[in-house]
């Protein structure tokens, strides 16, 4: 599949996978490589933009036998972000499944 | 490629690309490779699995631009931005001085319905009439203060709003790409409920005191203008 659409929609599915629960950033790579077929080096980037958007916030949590892992987590911005993108992304792409679908 | 050539490479390139905070990103990606490791990848194949540090590492630089090239534009929409800011505030101090009328109104009120109610006289403030009527007209003011506390209300909360929308259309002017609030006051539903519960019931208990304070003074006055009978607004 084209890599440009994906660059679009794979913000939105970090901040679903956020709005699930608070995640670290390995849990999400992991999460979206298995599913989608991206590089395993392009969410972090993406993580940084949500966070310099002020849309996630991290913070640091102790993990036994290892280093403290950086978890992820929706700002309130984040939260009506995404609630507001996810409604706008169904639409459309259910705008674009009929066209598809109707040729 | 290795662990340490990958993370070498990486923070060179994104060193190279002006991206802050690059030791941090570094990190990030050295932890990468730790978690792979622990589920049995090589060093080389996790390598290649993250896409080439040149990639990666333009991707950061990406996440940090936020449109150098619209400057000009950007400090005449700051200027713009500020002027209506003076306008937009001036309204807002007005809007917060009303509100606070609203609630100056409601504690008076409130008060003259205590005094009338308790038989508190305080310097004369009070016309005199007999106490069935002072009672009515009591419980009628201290509804009306009611009403003048859920009206303010439902000013300060309108002006928070107000004032929360505004600015974050401004950051969205500037560049941000969050979605705009509505401009009218956001009560959760629990709070909507009880706002209009109260507010209904300090309608009508105000209603019926006035109308049956009036008739009670009207009937002992033998008058509808029992002002007059009590020798009120004489001096």
């Amino acid at each position: 599949m084209n890599t440009q659409y994906k660059k679009g929609v794979l913000e939105l599915c970090v901040l679903s996978l956020l709005h699930e629960k608070d995640r670290y950033g390995y849990e999400i790579s992991e999460t979206l490589a298995k599913q989608i077929d991206i590089a395993d080096g392009t969410v972090y980037p993406i993580l940084r933009k949500l966070k310099s958007d002020g849309l996630v916030t991290t913070y640091l949590s102790e993990t036994s036998g290892g280093p403290p892992r950086k978890y992820y987590s929706l700002t309130n911005l984040g939260r009506e972000a995404f609630v507001s993108d996810r409604t706008e992304y169904l639409k459309f792409a259910k705008t674009i499944e009929s066209i598809l679908e109707g040729n | 490629m290795t662990k340490t050539e990958y993370l070498e490479q990486l923070k060179g390139e994104l060193l190279k690309n002006n991206v802050p905070d690059a030791d941090e990103i570094v990190l990030e990606y050295e932890q990468h490779f730790a978690f792979k490791l622990a589920d049995g990848f090589s060093e080389e194949e996790i390598a290649a699995k993250l896409g080439t540090p040149g990639e990666i590492a333009a991707q950061f630089q990406g996440a940090e631009k936020t449109g150098k090239k619209k400057r000009g534009i950007k400090a005449v929409l700051i200027t713009g931005l500020t002027l209506l800011g003076v306008i937009e505030g001036a309204a807002y101090i007005a809007f917060f001085a009303f509100a606070v009328v609203l609630f100056a109104a409601a504690v008076t009120s409130a008060a003259a319905g205590v005094m009338l109610m308790a038989r508190l006289n305080i310097a004369g403030l009070l016309p005199s009439m007999p106490y069935a009527g002072a009672l009515l007209l009591g419980v009628c003011m201290i509804a009306l203060g009611v009403l003048f506390c859920v009206a303010g209300v439902y000013s300060f909360s309108s002006l928070r709003q107000l004032v929360r929308a505004s600015l974050r259309w401004r950051k969205n002017a500037l560049g941000g790409a969050l979605p705009n609030l509505p401009s009218s006051p956001q009560f959760s539903p629990k709070t909507r409920r009880t706002l209009r519960t109260v507010l209904l019931f300090a309608t009508v208990v105000f209603g019926v005191a006035f109308i049956a304070g009036f008739a009670v003074l009207a009937i002992q006055a033998g008058s509808f203008g029992f002002w007059h009978v009590f020798g009120w607004f004489v001096r």
